[in-house]
């Protein structure tokens, strides 16, 4: 009607496009010639380290919820797998989408205690909370109580080892690769104008009609639900698991917010980013569980001190980069501003962390 | 017909009473001005109205229906859209995304982009910041920042609009810009009630004056008859009638 538009990418956002998509296909057809597995297996941490992070990161970066208590859904995801597989016999790769569903539903409770609580009591009531969530797993007979429990191979069926190898790999590279996409489509739709305006000013968002508490809510849900999901596909990773390592507040919330806020929180980059030096620092640090968390989280805290936008920031200031396109621009007449590229007044990627 | 907004016999207290046993009604079609000393309560009234603070006593309602206990996003798509007295924006995204906020969210049911882009386009247009749309809006200067919250406002198409000192701050030609502008919205049908300070720019706009001091209406009615009645003069100019 007015003749104007809106227009999303820019040649870099294009360009960062097209590199994912190859390193997407790239890494797809991978099973195809990594006949003995040993590029597959190894990747999978990665991939659902990426998984977990970026679902930290929409949950920190973008809609203000600093949660601490992701191991909750991850042990969710866990014994959600454990116990439809090994007690019900439902098939293994099912049951992971069924992880995904138990963990939605167990994250609303959750956030209706949660969501009462503001700012760091947000982050210590997660915690607490799911340090609730590991007692119950843990005094849980059904469940297993404090034992080792493992999936079996008769839970895994018939599939062979090269089978199980591969469906791990891909549905670790699904949750990665998805991860990142939810971020990027929920940053481009109304959720991701309605959370970027909350968190640059949440008065002003109620002003202007934004229901606060529901874009919360719809951003804690999808990432309940995709953190259950990868959770379940870190046990068919690693099938034996007991209540203290499902639900390991330090593998699997302190590495991952190490690893975001390493790559840098609130962009859809960052983490990735952060993901590739974990595999670094992992590669270099084989065998030292405890140096690998104590080193990334010296850098940190470090990064948290000296760059509070990751690595990505770091790049951005220096580029201009913004490699997933989530910002509007109008075109049309009677528009002035800046050069396509943005360049000279940038809007940060949904990206500043000014809260 | 109910009113489109009525304050019923609102109060409230930071330690002192701020505003106090407070009634006022406003018609589809007015244009009420509000004015008072600094510190009158004129910014925590508008503040209980639009349901960024709760009412320790009193109601709020909009077309007779009860908004007391509803929060400000909920009135807001009720037709109540409001500026702030200190701009509210959303520095890290650009001018035509913050109005593109208010014409998604503040329609009545939230709207596709799509739909809504042309009446962000119109509220920048109306607004005079349709050459600054892709402008990062922490970049914008003060007026700058004004006419947005005004265009962010109108963006929710609201049946009422309340301005909090729009005017303030602005050089004399800005402020008649804005007038004209204020007074394009008020004859386009949107009910304006505007506190400000600058009364010859209020008096260009309203058709009825209330005047409040220490959280109580002192004065209420003709714009010049208000503006001249003692009581005004005394606590408003600070002029004591001899
Ligand atoms: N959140 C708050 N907590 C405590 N006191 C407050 C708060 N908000 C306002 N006040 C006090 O309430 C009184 C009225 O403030 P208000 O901002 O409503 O006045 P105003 O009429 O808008 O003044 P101005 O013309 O300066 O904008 C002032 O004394 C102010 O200090
Ligand atoms: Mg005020």
């Amino acid at each position: 009607m007015t003749g104007h538009r809106v227009t999303r990418s820019d040649r870099q956002s294009t360009f960062g496009l097209a590199v994912s998509a190859v390193l997407l296909v790239v890494l797809v057809l991978l099973p195809w010639w990594d006949g003995d597995g040993s590029l597959r297996v190894p990747l999978v941490p990665i991939l659902y380290y990426l998984a977990l992070a970026q679902m930290w990161n929409l949950l920190a970066g973008f809609a203000g919820l600093v949660s601490i208590g992701q191991q909750m859904f991850v042990g969710i995801g866990v014994y959600t797998l454990l116990s439809f597989a090994e007690d019900f016999g439902v098939d293994p790769y099912l049951s992971v989408l069924l992880a995904g569903v138990v963990a939605a539903v167990l994250s609303l409770p959750v956030a209706a205690l949660a969501f009462r609580l503001r700012g760091g009591y947000f982050a210590i009531g997660t915690w607490v909370i799911a340090e609730v969530f590991r007692l119950i797993a843990l005094e849980s007979g059904f469940l297993g109580g404090a034992n080792v429990r493992t999936l079996t191979r008769e839970s895994l069926g018939g599939y062979s080892v090269d089978t199980r190898n591969t469906v791990t790999y891909l549905m670790a590279l699904g949750l990665a690769a998805g991860a990142t996409a939810i971020l990027v489509f929920v940053l481009r739709s109304r959720l991701g104008l309605a959370l970027r305006s909350i968190r640059d000013n949440q008065e002003g968002a109620r002003g202007l009609g934004v229901s606060v508490t529901r874009a919360k809510l719809v951003v804690w849900v999808i990432s309940a639900s995709w953190t259950g999901m990868t959770g379940a596909v870190i046990l068919l990773h690693n099938p034996s698991t007991r209540a203290e390592s499902a639900f390991s507040v330090l593998r699997w919330t302190a590495l991952v917010v190490f690893i975001a806020i390493i790559g840098g929180v609130g962009s859809t980059t960052g983490p990735i980013i952060g993901v590739a030096i974990y595999w670094g620092v992992r590669e270099f640090l084989e065998d030292a569980d405890e140096w690998r968390f104590i080193i990334l989280g010296l850098i940190a805290a470090a990064m948290a001190i000296t760059a509070p936008r990751g690595v990505y920031g770091l790049l951005q200031k220096r580029w201009a980069v913004q490699f997933f396109p989530v910002r509007r621009r109008l075109v049309g007449p009677g528009i002035g501003g800046p050069a396509p590229g943005g360049q000279s007044q940038p809007a940060p990627d949904a990206g500043s962390t000014a809260r | 017909m109910a009113p489109l907004l009525e304050v019923v016999d609102v109060e409230k207290s930071f330690g002192v009473k701020v505003v106090d046993a407070l009634c006022l009604q406003v018609e589809q079609g007015d244009a009420l001005g509000i004015v008072g000393p600094n510190g009158a309560g004129k910014t925590t009234l508008l503040n209980l109205i639009a349901g960024d603070l709760s009412c320790d006593r009193g109601s709020i309602l909009i077309e007779g229906e009860d908004v007391t206990r509803t929060s400000p996003d909920w009135r807001c798509r009720r037709g109540l859209a409001r500026t702030a007295q200190i701009p509210r924006p959303f520095e890290g995204m650009t001018v035509f995304e913050n109005v593109l906020v208010g014409a998604v969210f503040g329609a009545g049911v939230p709207m596709s982009e799509a739909h809504a882009t042309p009446v962000a386009v119109e509220a920048l247009e109306r607004a005079q910041l349709l050459s600054s749309a892709n402008t990062r809006a922490g970049a914008l200067p003060l007026l700058g920042r004004k006419r947005m919250e005004l265009a962010r406002a109108l963006a929710t198409r609201p049946k009422i609009l309340l301005l909090d000192e729009i005017a303030g701050g602005l050089t004399e030609a800005e402020v008649l810009e804005l007038v004209e502008t204020i007074r394009a919205i008020h004859a386009g049908g949107v009910t304006i009630v505007w506190i400000e300070h600058i009364v010859h720019a209020l008096l260009a706009v309203v058709d009825r004056i209330m005047a409040m001091s220490f959280g109580i209406k002192i004065a209420e009615g003709d714009p010049a008859e208000v503006m001249a009645s003692p009581e005004v003069q005394e606590v408003y100019l600070g002029v004591a009638p001899e």
